[in-house]
């Protein structure tokens, strides 16, 4: 049978009404920490460079450190923001994510073209019990979803589900 | 079994010997190409000593390469068992590669002068899957490869319709209609509308690497030299440019000519049972097909020396992954309206019956274009050159209006049009391109915003298939929002297989 019903434009489930899930607030914390390490390294570089190498702490370095510091303060900040708008969403045919301070991004991924999905977790994400979610499709890396700072149990019961989905729609 | 051309496939087989020939050939040219500056020294300059312990351990090295590699053409079997096509492999650690012939999405052949002198192919065989397994056999009989490659297809037939393929079936070649044909005269069509400055480019980069290595080879600079003796003649630097422009032009507009001729040279194009193929090249032939599913979009070119001939470029995008979805694609670099009709017909049926709505970007396009590649580039050449020309430097500040024109030029051809089954968009400045997707092949829809796109209310629109992204820029908001809910919800109630 072949239907080919009149669609209303207005009438179709829209995106962006959606309630996106919060990430975990421990995520806050790897955020925190990652961020924190980063620059830390970034630091501990510049102050290996003054004691060891052959310059001192010439004003470049200086300069260099001050605008790191700069930036790690700006991270920092950008930190709370971007988990305030970070968020994603199960539909009954597709999964959201919504992310971005910057530069803001909602992609939608259909159940019904995704490949398969997994669930890593990094050394911090294990301590605070997070994981992250991972949704791969034919499009390429770009489009892939990543989604972290899921509670460990919740990111399994995900899987499951989308799992189960990729299955159902193979049938 | 007696006249089954694809018989010798069921036990292992070996390459043609021309493989081993190859391979060393490969591996010399290689080896070539990376110590030609050694050899000038060698030859030029006798002042610098090379160590002859390192000369020794070369060659034994380039020896026991090629003795490996002639082991590893012994090793090397290909052979099908049980619905799949099995490769064995490997010198040291043996590798067997097991590919179930249903997966395999297309047989490519490759010749190059010396393979189409032996009467080889090198066959590439890429499969399903969203990592790219793909592997190759660098030299069989010809004949012996298109028995494969109609064994694989008339297997894969086979195992889609689950139905019993008489035995006589197997391994005939399927139908197939010629589309297009190139004659030489519409190569030099083609080859005049290339963008020559692509090869200008090319060229500059080619020649800076190439006089890098002599100088590093010889010890000497040559441009300093170069400067000198032009001080010394009182030559004319206005006048050498003046001079020099028309000639490289010339040089890149000649070696585009000679190179269109090269790839395309005999192009045949064909419409067969499954989709499309395409043989052309002069020393190396390349054949490469298309299966219709697999196809995910349509892009054609078109520039105003087209346009005056009434050509165009078209690609036909399929799916793989990324690192080798250049390869992958079809290109058609000339052809008429009535080709590329057939095209659009075979990859979107419906799409001459559908009413397409056009739509237009958001004129706020028109300052980032003026930023990038007006703003940033002035101030950068200005920055750089101030010192070297003083006030006169401002000059560069004429980039300035010309960007304004441009942006506004690109703001006004940016089109897109939207129908119940697919999307078509057409932008371009001189060179238009054009793109053609249906909804059900996209993989993901996002829309992406700036801080500056939010508070001018556009984004962003990017639709992922499995061959490539298609973006619509600077879209107003509200219509991006529109086309995501609208693909999404055509994604997902339809039930064809996107591959």
């Amino acid at each position: 049978m072949f239907e080919n019903t009149q669609i209303n434009i207005d009438e179709l489930p829209v995106v962006e009404e959606v309630t996106f899930q919060k990430l975990d607030p421990a995520y806050l914390k790897v955020e925190y920490i990652g961020t924190t390490l980063f620059f830390g390294l970034l630091f501990l570089g510049f102050l290996f460079l003054s004691l060891f190498g052959r310059w001192g702490f010439a004003w470049w370095i200086g300069l260099l450190l001050g605008l790191s510091i700069f930036w790690f303060l700006v991270a920092l900040a950008l930190v709370k923001k971007s988990y305030a708008i970070a968020g994603y969403a199960l539909r009954e045919r597709d999964v959201v994510q919504r992310v971005g301070v910057i530069w803001r991004s909602v992609t939608t991924i259909p159940f019904n073209r995704m490949q398969h999905c997994e669930i890593t977790q990094g050394p911090v994400e294990k301590f605070f019990g997070l994981s992250t979610l991972k949704v791969f499709t034919a499009g390429g890396s770009s489009s892939d979803l990543s989604i972290s700072g899921i509670r460990r149990e919740d990111a399994q019961r995900i899987r499951e589900f989308i799992s189960q989905k990729i299955e159902e729609d193979e049938k | 079994m007696k006249n089954n051309p694809a018989a010798f496939l069921s036990i292992p087989n070996r390459q043609s010997f021309v493989a081993i020939l190859l391979i060393l050939l490969r591996f010399a040219r290689r080896t070539a190409r990376q110590l030609w500056p050694l050899l000038l020294i060698f030859l030029f300059n006798p002042k610098k000593q090379t160590d002859s312990f390192f000369l020794t351990a070369f060659i034994l090295i380039a020896l026991v390469v090629a003795l490996l590699s002639i082991i590893a053409f012994f090793k090397f079997y290909y052979y099908v068992k049980d619905d799949e096509l099995v490769i064995e492999k490997g010198v040291v650690r043996k590798i067997k590669i097991n590919v179930p012939i249903d997966r395999i999405q297309t047989v490519n052949f490759k010749q190059s002068l010396l393979h189409q002198f032996f009467d080889v192919v090198s066959v590439e065989i890429d499969t399903a899957g969203s990592i790219g397994h793909e592997f190759s056999i660098s030299a069989i009989a010809k004949q012996k490869a298109e028995a494969l490659r109609n064994y694989v297809e008339s297997q894969k037939r086979e195992i889609a319709t689950r139905q019993e393929v008489s035995e006589e079936i197997i391994g005939v070649p399927p139908k197939q209609k010629l589309l297009l044909q190139l004659s030489p005269f519409d190569l030099l069509k083609i080859g005049i509308s290339q963008n020559h400055l692509r090869t200008a480019g090319l060229i500059m980069a080619f020649f800076w690497g190439f006089l890098d290595d002599i100088e590093d080879a010889l010890n000497i600079d040559l441009f300093k030299s170069l400067d000198q003796r032009l001080a010394d003649n009182n030559f004319d630097w206005f006048f050498l440019l003046l001079l020099g422009i028309p000639f490289f032009l010339l040089i890149s507009f000649t070696l585009t000519l000679i190179n269109t001729v090269l790839l395309h040279f005999d192009l045949k194009f064909w419409k067969t049972e499954s989709g499309f193929k395409i043989v052309s090249g002069l020393f190396t032939k390349k054949e490469r097909s298309a299966t219709l599913p697999k196809i995910q979009l349509i892009q054609w070119n078109t520039n105003p020396v087209k346009q005056l001939f009434e050509i165009f470029s078209v690609r036909l995008l399929q799916a793989a992954s990324t690192a080798v979805s250049r390869r992958q694609s079809i290109n058609i670099p000339g052809c008429y309206e009535s080709h590329l009709a057939a095209v659009r017909q075979a990859y979107f049926p419906k799409e001459s019956e559908l009413d397409f709505e056009a739509g237009r970007i958001s004129k706020v396009i028109c300052w980032r274009q003026v930023l990038y590649f007006g703003i940033f580039p002035a101030a950068l050449m200005v920055l750089l050159t101030i010192r070297m020309l003083g006030p006169s430097a401002f000059w560069w500040l004429l980039i300035l209006p010309l960007a304004y024109f441009l942006s506004l030029r690109y703001h006004r051809h940016w089109r897109y049009f939207l129908s119940e089954e697919g999307l078509r968009t057409t932008a371009g400045i001189f060179t238009m391109r054009s793109v053609l997707l249906q909804w059900y092949k996209v993989q993901a829809v996002e829309v992406r915003q700036t801080i500056y796109q939010r508070r001018k209310g556009v984004a962003n629109l990017i639709l992922y298939t499995a061959a490539g992204a298609v973006r619509i820029p600077y879209i107003e908001i509200e219509k991006a929002r529109v086309i995501q809910n609208f693909a999404l919800y055509k994604i997902e109630i339809d039930t064809r297989s996107w591959m």
